[in-house]
């Protein structure tokens, strides 16, 4: 709550709260605020520009681009968030075992990150989910093994640390079992810093799985996700501006939105950033 | 922090990315004439594979080869019957087994030798030889023989009405035998003409960028009248909105990457004229009865499926209203067409009697498509909306199309959407490539449809020359093949084509579509 408090303190940040919560309440209850079903085709409602009965205008097939938008909040940002907490809570474990436990595990997986973090995120994301095959799940699951070598660094390098230190140090010498340490001691020290990575990560995710829908590897039609609404959309651009146009927005503002609020965490808990 | 930057980036680039291109439509502004009056600028869409007239059934590939090589007999203008070509004449034997033609003299190969009987033997033997697609269309041919300089003769194995017209086609190009000194492994030189041309029509291709553009120059020794255009480019822009962009700026003379929706506005833009004509390539949806799912081979369920399309809304969605609904396989303009013929009509009460009438529930079918047409993928989201309707699942498979080429070759699909154009005036070209159960796959039949007694119809329709007893024998089978529901028979689309007005002289025949008569076109 005092977290809140602070974050909507600074207007820059208190705006984007206030949109984030719009964002989370249209993704919540998107099936209730769509005035048209987002997947029934109307040919004879193609192309229709933004007016009175639809706010955006509707698409190739009739179908209303409002309520396309809003049942897509769901899937891009449902699906970047769930990407990104799959991928932070593996790359955790994962990570703090490595620092604690050291030896040649460590090794191992440091080098596998290594390999990981070698490839470029997007050439990585295309090729994991071209493998996977063309679905919104195996395009999280490419997305949650893209970030786990961030997550998984972040946290063997506070667990080193913290593994130094005298609790950790104590509970050894009376035999606690290193599962146990790991969970008690560990991960506990090392939230704060994946928290915020988390909350930087997000905007970097709903662009992701936009990118992959725009290039057909991401949701499958009718799913209304705002990548692939932009990859048909952009081929009415010069005749029908407002098909691409507002899914456009409509990424740009919730990737906006994502990016300050994880900025403004960061600020808020990071120490080293504090004035 | 670099990491926040690139995806604060993104986004911003997706915003940019739309205004630049909005911006760029309003800086279009009046047309300026880049391209000199002897130089014709085509931007096509993607770029060609192979042009061996041996080897390819791709009208894209056609519009290269065509111009750059002549045949026996020529499509007279827009119309579908065929003149004297390389031919000045021939003489058909009272039994139609015996084709006698006489070529024309003075007529020069782009390496100045001359077109003689022998180039018209080598041509047809080494197409019967490479035996691929091409080659589906002589199988009657029992020999080819060059008698002298300037007589051949065919003589064929069965009476076959469509093969003085097959050989106006692109396959009936005479190849310059010169050319079989180019062959390697005994490819009879298919590797070299996949990306060079040798025959005596008024064009060569000199030059092949790939991915770029290709370029026809005039044939110094072409020995008919000397084209007016020096030079044709075939420029390859991929996307649409660029095509658009470019036409509108006259860098390009004739845009066909123009997609449904923009033609309308494209129209009425200065300088830019549509040509709209109807035409003879149809849309249909491949039932796979054969080899798909095993619910398909009940007539029930495609007849349920062909009751359940929105015929009316996928022509308003995938060509903006420019179509009609067949009725039947074969479409209006074409002789032997059932003009009584039976059309479905969206009826989705009764598509959900008709699978309750089969007992089949949670049918749930695969529906391949490529991109290669431009509105499939709206065609495709519409069907899965009116199956849906039914109670039908379908799940889209949109594929690369050389992949969906073999799977269609193979039978590993469902439904499919496809497009079929004639190569020649005669309903065999529908009724025979469709439904013989010896053409399954990529040959003709992709639906994988048997029906010993529609294979006996159209097989005696075919072997026999009187118009009037062929008529009677396809509209019986067609009778058969639309009741049965063999193939989703959707629609028979206009031909659309954007171009500038100064472009002149372009005649479009329906039997050789997106073939350009470069010999007689000119910019004024």
């Amino acid at each position: 709550m005092k977290a809140i408090r602070q974050l909507i303190r600074n207007p820059f940040t208190r705006g984007a709260f206030f949109s984030l919560c719009v964002i989370a309440f249209v993704g919540i209850f998107s099936p209730l605020l769509t005035p048209y079903s987002p997947t029934d085709a109307k040919p004879e409602d193609r192309l229709l520009p933004p007016g009175h009965l639809h706010y955006f205008g509707t698409d190739e097939l009739g179908r209303d681009i409002f309520s396309r938008i809003i049942a897509g909040t769901r899937v891009s940002v449902g699906i970047a968030l769930f990407a990104i907490l799959l991928s932070a809570l593996v790359g955790t474990f994962i990570g703090s075992f490595s620092g604690f436990i050291g030896r040649w595990i460590d090794q191992v997986i440091m080098r596998s990150t290594d390999v990981l973090l070698a490839f470029p995120t997007l050439v990585l994301a295309l090729a994991l989910s071209a493998a996977l095959g063309p679905s919104i799940v195996n395009a999280a699951l490419a997305i949650a093994i893209v970030k786990l070598p961030i997550y998984t660094r972040l946290a063997r390098t506070q667990a080193l640390s913290v593994s130094h230190t005298l609790f950790v140090k104590a509970a050894k010498t009376f035999g606690v079992s290193s599962p146990w340490i790991v969970r008690r001691h560990i991960v506990p020290n090392l939230l704060t810093p994946i928290i915020v990575q988390t909350s930087l990560d997000i905007g970097d995710a709903i662009l992701l799985i936009a990118t992959l829908g725009f290039l057909g590897l991401g949701a499958q039609p009718p799913t209304p996700e705002w990548g692939a609404m932009i990859s048909t959309g952009w081929n009415y651009l010069l005749d029908q501006w407002w098909y691409p146009t507002f899914t456009g927005a409509a990424i740009f503002i919730a990737v906006i939105v994502f990016n300050i609020i994880g900025d403004g965490i960061r600020d808020l808990l990071d120490p080293k950033a504090g004035e | 922090m670099t990491q926040r930057l690139r995806a604060r980036f993104s986004a911003v680039s997706v915003f940019a990315v739309v205004g630049a291109l909005a911006l760029g439509m309003i800086a279009s502004g009046p047309a300026n004439a880049a391209i000199s009056k002897t130089t014709l600028v085509v931007g096509m869409s993607a770029d060609l594979d192979y042009l061996d007239p041996a080897a390819t059934m791709d009208n894209a590939q056609w519009k290269i080869t065509y111009p750059c090589y002549q045949r026996l007999v020529e499509y007279n203008g827009a119309s579908t019957d065929v003149v004297p070509g390389l031919a000045s004449a021939w003489r058909i034997s009272r039994d139609h087994l015996t084709y006698t033609f006489t070529i024309k003299s003075g007529q020069k190969f782009s390496d100045g030798t001359a077109v003689t009987a022998k180039a018209v033997q080598y041509t047809f033997e080494r197409l019967l030889k490479v035996a691929k697609g091409p080659a589906d269309n002589f199988t009657a041919i029992a020999s080819v023989r060059a008698n002298g300089l300037k007589t051949v003769v065919f003589v064929l194995n069965q009476v076959s009405p469509q093969f003085l017209y097959t050989l106006a086609g692109n396959y009936g190009g005479i190849v310059n035998p010169a050319t079989a000194s180019k062959a390697v492994n005994g490819d009879s030189g298919q590797a070299y003409l996949a990306d060079h041309t040798a025959g005596s029509g008024a064009y060569v291709l000199t030059e092949w960028k790939k991915g770029q553009y290709l370029k026809l120059e005039q044939n110094k020794f072409y020995g008919g009248k000397k084209p007016v255009l020096e030079t044709v480019l075939f420029k390859i822009v991929g996307d649409a909105s660029s095509q658009r962009l470019q036409l509108g700026k006259g860098e390009i003379d004739i845009a066909e990457g123009i997609t449904s929706d923009q033609y309308a506005a494209v129209a009425k833009e200065d300088g830019n004229t549509v040509i709209n004509k109807p035409s003879l390539t149809v849309d249909i949806m491949y039932i796979n009865s054969g080899k798909g799912n095993a619910a398909l081979k009940n007539t029930l369920v495609r007849q349920a499926i062909s009751y359940a399309l929105d015929y009316q809304g996928i022509m308003a969605a995938t060509q903006a209203g420019n179509a009609t609904q067949m009725n039947g396989p074969i479409p209006d303009g074409m002789w032997g067409q059932d003009p009584k013929g039976f059309q479905y009509t969206t009826n989705v009460t009764k598509a959900k009697a008709l699978l309750a009438q089969a007992g089949v529930t949670n049918l749930s079918l695969d529906l391949l498509y490529s991109a290669r047409k431009s509105w499939w993928a709206s065609e495709a989201q519409l069907i899965q909306d009116n199956l849906a309707k039914a109670g039908i699942t379908v799940n889209l498979k949109l594929t690369e199309y050389a992949t969906a080429r073999k799977m269609i070759d193979a039978g590993t699909f469902d439904l499919c959407l496809g497009t079929w154009s004639p190569d020649y005036a005669d309903p065999s070209m529908f009724m025979n490539f469709w439904f013989d159960s010896g053409n399954f796959g990529l040959a003709g039949n992709r639906s994988f449809y048997s029906n010993p007694a529609v294979d006996k119809l159209i097989r005696s329709a075919a072997s026999i020359t009187d118009q009037k007893k062929r008529t009677a024998l396809y509209i019986q089978a067609q009778k058969i093949v639309v009741e049965e529901a063999a193939y989703g028979y959707l629609y028979q689309m206009n031909y659309r084509l954007a171009l500038r007005t100064d472009v002149k002289g372009f005649v479009y025949n329906p039997m050789i579509e997106q073939i350009y008569n470069l010999e007689t076109m000119y910019k004024a």
